[in-house]
């Protein structure tokens, strides 16, 4: 289970656009209430599996991904 | 004979009554001493007996209306530009006069001239306030994708080599530096030069493919930018450029360049590691650099997050910590989140800064000053009877200094429309990145001068409890009558507040306001303290530090402690402990300042012979106010203060 955490900042189109050209399905949670109650300070952020990923590792674990 | 037998001839400089009149009010009120200090003594404003005095001083910095460490050369060339100094500042001053008079009215006009010739407030490098902005932290994108464009002409392809790139930096350089006052910033430098140097690799230029020399050819571009940038004659023909640089661990770089493409279209964020170990190596060049040959700039920042005791990036962490161990050489900026340097990754609040800045280094990418006008609170002090009174005053002045810096900003902007300055007409720099800077000196000096310093049983001064609220009080009025200017005003601009390194202004000011109040006891030092707790006032490191993490969040970053060390730490461990204790106190920005010697071919070392050429110490390095410069070029009060300086013994820590 992966979710994306966005505020469609332009990081946030740059992670998005990354696990789509590697075809990682995800949701997409804009609940920015949501955000604040795990909280981020700063986005984007990448939850795998309950694993909580700032915007380095989720980068890195994407381009992991085969 | 030749002097009995000249006369005098009177050129014309047309200027506004009113200003007229103010001036020469000032000069006769204010006496000979006094106009000598400002720049507008008879033999200064005398070419003849300007280029007298000038060939008859030893130090630049102490004939020069504007001096700095910086200029060490004393040539034809300084000669020339040190020259027209009074004249530019009196034009300058005309123009804010007028400005001022216009916008705010005849008695605000009169009251800011007032203020400034007798101390009370200081215009930074006044003689070009009204023709130049001050500093910026430049984004080299559009220099990487387009070349030296702005320079216009034929210069419209970008560089496709490494070497090329750093040629153009070299250029751009000089002519950002030329067309501002303050420091050429270049936060993103290294990623850029990564990206041209992994162009030249994948390319196979020069056989880089498959040479054994690709770390080589990074280290020798490294040299190039880093030499270039102290060669003494960049900036007005007479001094090196006034350039800083910053190296980022992994949460700062994702937060500043999480979505920055190269030219080619590829993501920084997909090279970060080997970016990230690019940093190092230029970092580790540097210091290199020094043993060979010791410089001053680049000015170096290393910026790191620490939270809840812990380096967020331990691997960064620990290499910046032994890397600095050698020379001391770079300033740390230890923050608790990426926010203060990055706006865009926030996700709640309003962006109400533009992000961390000072005059020193260590700042985001493209943000900086119009100009600074400093507050000489140590005269508030002198004028005032009580904190009520002082409280009062500083309002009034800082409103005074907020209507300077608004009319500069208008007048440079008016530079701009007219075509005068292309580097904003180029969007190098911008006014929506620039703040207008209130900067101020004599924080300890006016704790004293009301009564807030104790000595304890060593004879270490401390901040009592009044000295902590009275401090507090005195940034609020400062922030709250900038916030209030800028509502009242429709401003569109921010206003930054700052520690000013008052390299030169801290002498002027003391020796004005020892002509006011000669018996005064409030002066400790040769010139005021840039520091909250003044270097050369006997105290401890600790209280050094709480005193600093006590005021430094009032200051949007605008703000450094020097922590002097009377010699480099000897061991890792040691050099950790401290640098997290001050981080941990709540110092965002430091440096550890240490005294490094050098040989007459100006390798440095520490001791009493060079290990290179077998030579004698012939010149030290300390920083003078934000970076190392030989002591001999100093002025000769900031050399009195130099004696003064307290440096703590850390082998005994």
């Amino acid at each position: 289970m992966v979710t994306l955490y966005t505020i469609n900042c332009p990081k946030c189109l740059i992670l998005e656009k990354k696990l789509n050209d590697k075809k990682i399905e995800h949701t997409i949670c804009t609940d920015e209430s949501m955000m604040e109650a795990k909280g981020f300070e700063v986005l984007p952020m990448l939850e795998v599996d309950g694993q909580i990923m700032n915007y380095g590792e989720a980068v890195k674990w994407v381009n992991e991904r085969s | 004979m030749g002097r009995k037998s000249t006369s005098t001839i009177n050129i014309g400089i047309t200027l506004d009554k009113d200003f007229i009149t103010q001036y020469n009010k000032l000069q006769t009120e204010y006496g000979t001493e006094m106009a000598n200090l400002n720049g507008f003594g008879d033999d200064q404003l005398s070419y003849t007996d300007f280029i007298d005095n000038f060939i008859d001083d030893d130090t630049v910095a102490d004939v020069s209306i504007d001096g700095n460490s910086n200029v060490r050369r004393k040539d034809m060339v300084t000669l020339l530009t040190e020259m027209p100094k009074p004249h530019r500042k009196l034009l300058a001053f005309h123009k804010i006069y007028y400005e001022l008079k216009k916008k705010f009215g005849f008695k605000t006009a009169n009251a800011w001239l007032e203020a400034e010739w007798t101390g009370k407030l200081y215009l930074h490098d006044a003689d070009t306030s009204t023709f130049k902005h001050y500093c910026f932290a430049y984004d080299l994108k559009d220099l990487a994708e387009k070349g030296l464009y702005f320079l216009g002409g034929s210069n419209t392809k970008p560089a496709q080599h490494l070497t090329t790139f750093v040629d153009f930096v070299k250029e751009f350089i000089s002519f950002a530096s030329n067309r501002s006052s303050g420091a050429v910033g270049l936060p993103n430098i290294i990623p850029y030069m990564y990206y041209f140097w992994r162009k030249d690799i994948q390319s196979d230029y020069l056989g880089m493919a498959s040479s054994n020399n690709q770390k080589t050819y990074a280290i020798q571009n490294f040299q190039r930018f880093i030499y270039a940038v102290n060669q003494p004659c960049v900036r007005d023909g007479q001094q090196s450029a006034f350039t800083n640089t910053t190296v980022f661990d992994r949460p700062y770089f994702e937060a500043l360049f999480g979505a920055a493409e190269f030219p080619d279209g590829s993501l920084m964020i997909d090279a970060e590691e080997e970016i990230i170990e690019f940093q190092k190596w230029y970092m580790e060049t540097m210091a290199e650099i020094r043993s060979e040959n010791m410089l001053t700039f680049p000015v170096s920042t290393i910026s790191l997050i620490r939270k809840d005791g812990k380096f967020e990036d331990e691997e960064f962490a620990t290499w910046a910590i032994k890397h600095n161990m050698k020379w001391c050489d770079s300033n740390m900026f230890i923050d608790k989140n990426v926010t203060s340097l990055s706006n865009c990754c926030r996700l709640r609040g309003s962006i109400d800064s533009l992000g961390y800045f000072n005059s020193i280094g260590g700042t985001a990418l493209k943000v900086g000053s119009v100009k600074v006008c400093t507050l000489n609170l140590a005269r508030i002090a002198l004028d005032t009877e009580n904190e009520t009174e002082y409280l009062s005053e500083l309002k009034k002045r800082t409103l005074l200094n907020l209507k300077v810096l608004d009319i500069v900003r208008s007048i440079i902007k008016r530079d701009v429309d007219k075509g005068l300055l292309p580097n904003f007409t180029y969007n190098l720099v911008d006014f929506e990145h620039l703040y207008n800077t209130v900067g101020f000196t004599g924080v300890y000096e006016s704790v004293k001068a009301m009564g807030y310093t104790t000595r304890d049983v060593f004879g270490n001064v401390e901040y009592t409890e009044k000295a902590e609220a009275f401090g507090k009080k005195v940034f609020d009025t400062i922030r709250k009558t900038a916030d209030k200017f800028i509502a009242d005003n429709n401003c569109d601009y921010q206003v930054s507040l700052e520690q000013s390194p008052v390299e030169q202004a801290a002498s002027k000011l003391i020796r004005k306001d020892k002509l006011f109040y000669p018996d005064a006891e409030i002066y400790d030092l040769p010139v005021y303290g840039n520091q909250f707790m003044p270097l050369g006032i006997k105290s401890t490191l600790q209280e050094r530090i709480r005193v600093q993490a006590l005021f430094d969040g009032f200051c949007s970053g605008g703000s450094i402690l020097h922590a002097n060390i009377e010699s480099p730490f000897d061991s890792y461990e040691k050099a950790r402990m401290m640098t997290e204790y001050v981080a941990d106190q709540g110092v965002t920005y430091f440096a550890w300042n240490t005294k490094i010697q050098a040989c007459k071919h100006n390798h440095a070392f520490y001791g009493n012979v060079c290990p290179k050429c077998g030579e004698p110490v012939a010149s030290e390095y300390t920083r003078v106010v934000g970076f190392y410069t030989p002591i001999e070029s100093w002025s000769s009060d900031r050399k009195a203060e130099y004696k003064l300086r307290q440096w703590e013994n850390i082998s005994e820590t």
